[in-house]
């Protein structure tokens, strides 16, 4: 079974149960979009497929190799990288460190041309970035350290991406490049899953997805017969759909 | 369970006497009823408003030292000798905060430590006052019996004082300045001097510890009153479990008992000791009473799903004397030789007026300088012709500005209900002495201001979740909060930095309703958002921001048709 799958995925924080017995697949080269509520377990969802959150039962493989239970830089040099919520981004070290530090995980090494090869395209995605290139992330704004964020996540050349909010305090301008951006970068064979309260954005551009509500899986399926769906169009789309 | 804890503490500390005339027993108790004392005192520093100090032995050497001196020097009634140990301490413990505070962390450590040394030093070498390395005798002295009745009951009422202050006003605001003093100040409440109060409350309790210490003992010297003592008080309490009431109480019997349980085992008696402080770290990182107090919470149902909400600030709210509520003139600022504003003026009237620009524009930025986070190179700001230029944040809360942070800032050690009460409160928080007392006046104003409190909660649909600690909210929902605990200040101005970011399409349309609402009834509002059809439905009046400067200004569609706007912002399809 390549790409990731997850079976009967049960976790929460201390003895509060979030996950309700989640199965999903993404398969290799696809972009699957996860649609829910806050609080309805997006983000717990994707810290525990990272490992940076303990499942208590259940099924993650990558590739057909289980990666449940094992820590999450461990997982992280498996290929699978976690943009998080909240940027997370190391303030007291330049725009380029931090670029750098997101090659740690790259299953290619120390590959200088790959290496190189990614941080040009990062910086032409978010030319932001290149302006600032040495002076510390810490004085970045919180919009450019989103862009940071999500450049890190491309430098470790992943096999799976998990994003979370990608598009959190980002302008219109880019909100729609990022989203253009993740889309090129499957065609280069990524592996994307996304969670994002722009669903409108996220089902326009995902291939397939998945319907959260109270940590259980309610619906899933292609993303254009989702988007479709009555109860998904007034629930999450709202009355102005964004697309 | 907690309160049989109590009673059975209460009832073994009052039977010990009867039961057994073995001084050494008592003497025992009555040293971890001292020591409890202290814990209390330095549980009001370290526990609630999150400040560290190794000095704490220096004002239990002052408090030692005032009552001893006053007494057999001077001839003072003992109780008064008290009082004066009580008041000198506390009066010390305000000076040295007013200049310690102004470092945290690490850096206050170190500070306390010297003052310490200082002390040590003063009691060491001022021989005829302190009586030098020798000490002072012949202090009056009561019978053991009565010293532990004496010791025991001070340190009862050190804990009920404490419990009586965690439970007000202050002990909120306490708490608020450690989870964030960020917005604590955007709540009026100036950071610093809550934490000399903090402190100034906790070298009063040492005083007081201090002084029962020369009492019980007849005879004090400087050998008492090392760097030792510090630590000893410091791993008291986080061995009985920082911030909570029953902490001290708990660590100072173990911390006491433990070493002479461990007598017969002489020559390893020091290791055994230090190696369980090692593992009480590991296993017990919140202390012994904040893990019996987690595992009680964990079992806790989980809060049920939010009310429709609606907000809406208190009613009564001073109106604007006029329509330019705040102006800003040629603002700029600079950070790393980046220019992030230069040369913004804009004027605040009535209604709702936004922000908008690409990422970096400048316009948190401008929002920090508008609260008093930052303070502009260059530029003027006028709040209701009052120029507030410079002004520290907390002081321009005060005169009625309130904002949300882009990422939220919760007050993560209290409630969903106190969070909102530290803004109902606000610059406010009250008399202390009466808040630890539990005054009747003192607990009939909290009484008024939690209820406040919970009606605001009530509306803004964040009711059920009034008594889950502020962590817990789901993300969106911190948002809502934040807005509510801005809106308790009764402001005239809320300034909200994206509060619509991770907001769900449905959830961005109940923020647009509570914001057309408190356009018609509420205060005006500075908006920074990304979210276009929000900003275009609601806002009176767009300001753009590139590069720190102000590229374009005006109405709704004048702003989105604008050649810049669209170039720099808005892209070509919207």
């Amino acid at each position: 079974m390549n790409g990731l799958a997850l079976s009967g995925v049960t976790g929460g924080y201390g003895s509060i149960q979030v996950l309700r017995e989640i199965s999903l697949r993404v398969h290799p080269g696809e972009i699957v979009t996860i649609v829910g509520v806050n609080g309805a377990g997006k983000t717990t969802l994707l810290r525990s497929i990272a490992g940076v959150l303990k499942s208590w039962r259940g099924q993650i493989t990558l590739d057909g190799e289980s990666i449940i239970g094992h820590p999450s830089y461990w997982v992280a040099r498996r290929g699978l990288v976690l943009v998080p919520e909240g940027r997370g981004i190391f303030g007291d070290q330049t725009v380029r460190e931090n670029l750098l530090l997101g090659t740690l995980a790259r299953r290619d090494g120390k590959d200088a041309a790959a290496i190189g090869r990614d941080l040009e395209r990062s910086l032409t995605l978010f030319p932001a970035l290149r302006e600032r290139l040495d002076g510390l992330a810490g004085g970045l704004s919180g919009g450019q350290q989103q862009m940071l964020a999500l450049a890190r996540g491309i430098m470790a050349a992943p096999k799976v991406l998990l994003l979370d909010e990608p598009s959190l305090g980002l302008s219109p301008i880019l909100v729609r490049q990022i989203f253009e951006a993740i889309g090129r970068l499957r065609q280069e064979g990524l592996t994307v899953l996304l969670v994002e309260q722009m669903a409108g954005q996220a089902l326009a551009l995902a291939d397939r997805a998945y319907v959260l509500e109270q940590g259980r899986i309610t619906l899933e399926g292609a993303a254009s017969q989702v988007r479709e769906n009555p109860s998904v169009m007034q629930a999450y789309l709202g009355r102005n759909r964004v697309t | 369970m907690r309160r049989a804890g109590w009673i059975v503490l209460g009832a073994a500390v009052v039977l010990l006497p009867t039961v057994t005339a073995n001084t050494y027993y008592l003497y025992i108790v009555a040293s971890a009823g001292l020591l409890t004392i202290v814990t209390a005192g330095l549980n009001v520093l370290v526990g609630f408003s999150g400040q560290m100090s190794l000095g704490h032995a220096g004002f239990y050497a002052i408090g030692a030292y005032t009552a001893a001196i006053c007494t057999v020097k001077l001839g003072w009634n003992p109780w008064l000798a008290f009082l004066a140990a009580v008041l000198c301490a506390a009066l010390v413990g305000a000076g040295v905060a007013g200049a310690a505070l102004r470092v945290s962390g690490p850096y206050l450590a170190m500070v306390t430590i010297a003052f310490g040394i200082i002390v040590e030093g003063i009691l060491v070498e001022w021989i005829p006052v302190t009586g030098g390395p020798g000490g002072i005798f012949r202090i009056p002295k009561p019978s053991l019996v009565w010293s532990y009745v004496l010791i025991m009951a001070v340190a009862a009422l050190a804990l009920w004082l404490t419990r009586n202050l965690r439970h007000s006003a202050w002990g909120r605001a306490f708490l608020a300045v450690r989870g964030s003093d960020v917005a604590a100040e955007s709540l009026g409440l100036s950071a610093y001097y809550v934490r000399i109060v903090a402190f100034t409350v906790s070298a009063g309790f040492a005083g007081a510890g201090g002084a029962l210490f020369a009492f019980m003992n007849g005879y004090i010297s400087p050998d008492s009153f090392t760097l030792q003592t510090s630590i000893l008080f410091l791993l008291a309490l986080l061995f009985g479990g920082e911030g909570t009431v029953a902490g001290p109480a708990v660590g100072s019997l173990v911390l006491t008992l433990l070493p002479e349980l461990l007598t017969s085992l002489t020559d390893y008696r020091l290791i055994i000791y230090g190696g369980l402080l090692m593992c009480s770290i590991y296993w017990l990182p919140a202390g012994v009473v904040g893990a019996c107090r987690s595992r009680q919470s964990d079992s806790s149902d989980q809060p049920p799903e939010p009310n429709r909400p609606e907000l809406e600030s208190q009613p009564v709210r001073p109106e604007p004397a006029t329509d330019r509520l705040m102006e800003v003139e040629g603002l700029s600022i600079t950070f790393g030789g980046v220019a992030a504003l230069s040369g913004v003026s804009l004027s605040l009237g009535r209604g709702i007026q936004a922000v908008i620009g690409p990422n970096g524009a400048g316009k948190t930025s401008l929002l920090n300088v508008l609260s008093g986070y930052y303070v502009a190179k260059a530029g003027h700001i006028r709040l209701d012709g009052e120029s507030v230029t410079g002004r520290p944040p907390y002081a321009i809360a005060r005169r009625g500005v309130a904002r949300t942070f882009q990422t939220p800032q919760l007050f993560i050690d209290l409630t969903v209900l106190e969070n909102v009460a530290v803004g109902v409160a606000g610059s406010r928080p009250g008399i202390i002495l009466a808040a630890m007392l539990g005054l009747p006046m003192e607990v009939r104003r909290d009484c008024e201001i939690l209820q406040t409190s919970r009606v605001l909660l009530d509306r803004a649909g964040l009711g059920p979740w009034a008594h889950a600690r502020a962590e817990s909210l789901p993300s969106g929902l911190r948002r809502r909060l934040e807005i509510v605990r801005a809106l308790a200040t009764a402001p005239r101005l809320l300034m909200l930095d994206e509060p619509a970011a991770g907001l769900s399409p449905t959830e961005i349309q109940e923020l647009d309703a509570d914001l057309s609402r408190l356009r018609a009834t509420g205060p005006s509002v500075l908006l920074v958002e990304h979210h276009m059809d929000l900003v275009m439905a609601i806002s009176d009046h767009i300001t753009v921001l590139d590069y720190g400067r102000v590229i374009a200004s005006g109405t709704p569609d004048a702003v989105r048709s604008d050649p810049a706007v669209i170039e720099a912002y808005l892209g070509a399809s919207a």
